[in-house]
């Protein structure tokens, strides 16, 4: 049975992987921040920075036009990746994506803060030229042997300069 | 006559005992053939997504109009232009899937193939892809189109790259829950992975 749950446990983990990567790969594709994405101010200042990290009013992930923009969009953002199988709600989620041939459901949140460069693990409040994504990827059936439930976390940092 | 019951009765449970190790050992043998079968293909599927992504990542390298160098997007191949090998010489990249194979004991296996400027395409049946899919998307992370191939004038918009790709062993293996079910019922060891990428950040940047 053991040898069953490190089996499971890893191809869950391996597609788990795929999907955090995705998200983040996405992300680091976006502008640093609002105040570079529609416009390039004259001056760069970290006092024209975005002190809330939240999508903009109006915009939706995968939105099309309205499609986030700057990394820090992605704060909060929860995706249900699901199997045609198991179209069942989320309370929360602001997307669900039905993918054939996932085998399980996938809960994938994004964190998006203000990091220094010189404590890359630790978040600040104050604003910076960097900012850290932590996608967390869980699922009902990422059970290791202990039966809790695990969290697979992929941290990614974006620097203005 | 009291000794022949005995006889009967040790005879009968000796073969019930011996039956018993029989369905066990095969049980065992079962279960490990389905642990080996499902490292396989996660093993397989790791291997193909690193030379992907390799591959993807180098898309427009040192080429002079980035976002002219995807060739080819369809939704089971992807051509593109790119110094593959670093040499100075510009070089054609082809992934694609081939048919189905008849030859394996699982039917939905197909060839998945890699060719370099032309040189004869390198496949591998023996990894077990069963599903190659490619989905192109624009900058505003919306589906270009879902005809495919896509049209020339549509290649220029492709921002990012969806692929998505399942592995299976290639034959059935034990279920883990119901070891008792006949082959016919059975499936198939599968690994799966979804990637979004950008089609290279050696194109543009996002804005």
């Amino acid at each position: 049975m053991e040898t069953n749950d490190v089996t499971n446990s890893s191809e869950f983990g391996i597609a788990a992987v795929s999907l955090a990567t995705s998200l983040v790969e996405e992300a680091m594709g976006k502008m640093f921040d609002e105040v570079v994405a529609d416009t390039v101010p004259p001056t760069m200042a970290l006092s024209i920075l975005s002190t809330t990290l939240q999508k903009e009013s109006g915009e939706r992930y995968r939105g099309g036009t309205n499609d986030f923009d700057d990394i820090d969009d992605y704060n909060n953002l929860f995706v249900v990746y699901t199997s045609p199988n198991d179209m069942s709600a989320v309370a929360g989620a602001d997307t669900i994506l039905v993918v054939p041939g996932l085998r399980a459901r996938y809960y994938v949140r994004a964190r998006v803060n203000y990091v220094n460069s010189t404590a890359l693990d630790d978040t600040t409040s104050a604003r910076t030229w960097h900012k850290k994504i932590r996608v967390e990827v869980t699922s009902p059936r990422i059970l290791p042997i202990g039966q809790a439930q695990d969290t697979l976390v992929y941290p990614a940092v974006m620097s203005y300069w | 006559m009291s000794v022949i019951l005995d006889l009967i009765w040790s005879t009968l449970i000796a073969a019930f005992v011996i039956l018993l190790g029989l369905r066990l050992n095969a049980s065992i043998a079962g279960s490990a053939d389905a642990s080996k079968a499902s490292l396989n293909v996660q093993e397989s599927l790791v291997d193909i997504v690193q030379t992907i992504e390799y591959d993807f990542r180098k898309i427009a390298y040192r080429i002079a109009d980035p976002s002219a160098a995807i060739i080819v997007a369809d939704s089971s191949r992807l051509t593109f232009l790119s110094d593959i090998d670093n040499n100075g010489t510009i070089d054609t990249v082809s992934w694609y899937a081939g048919p189905k194979l008849t030859s394996m004991a699982n039917p939905n296996i197909r060839g998945l193939f890699r060719s370099v400027s032309g040189e004869g395409a390198v496949a591998a049946p023996g990894l077990g892809v069963t599903e190659f899919h490619l989905k192109y998307l624009d900058q505003d992370g919306v589906e270009i189109s879902s005809s495919y191939p896509l049209p020339i004038a549509d290649l220029r918009r492709i921002w990012i790259i969806e692929t998505t790709m399942m592995i299976e062993s290639p034959y059935k293996v034990q279920d883990q829950l119901n070891p008792e079910l006949s082959y016919a019922d059975m499936g198939y060891a599968a690994a799966f992975w979804r990637q979004t990428r950008l089609a290279s950040r050696n194109i543009r940047r996002h804005g």
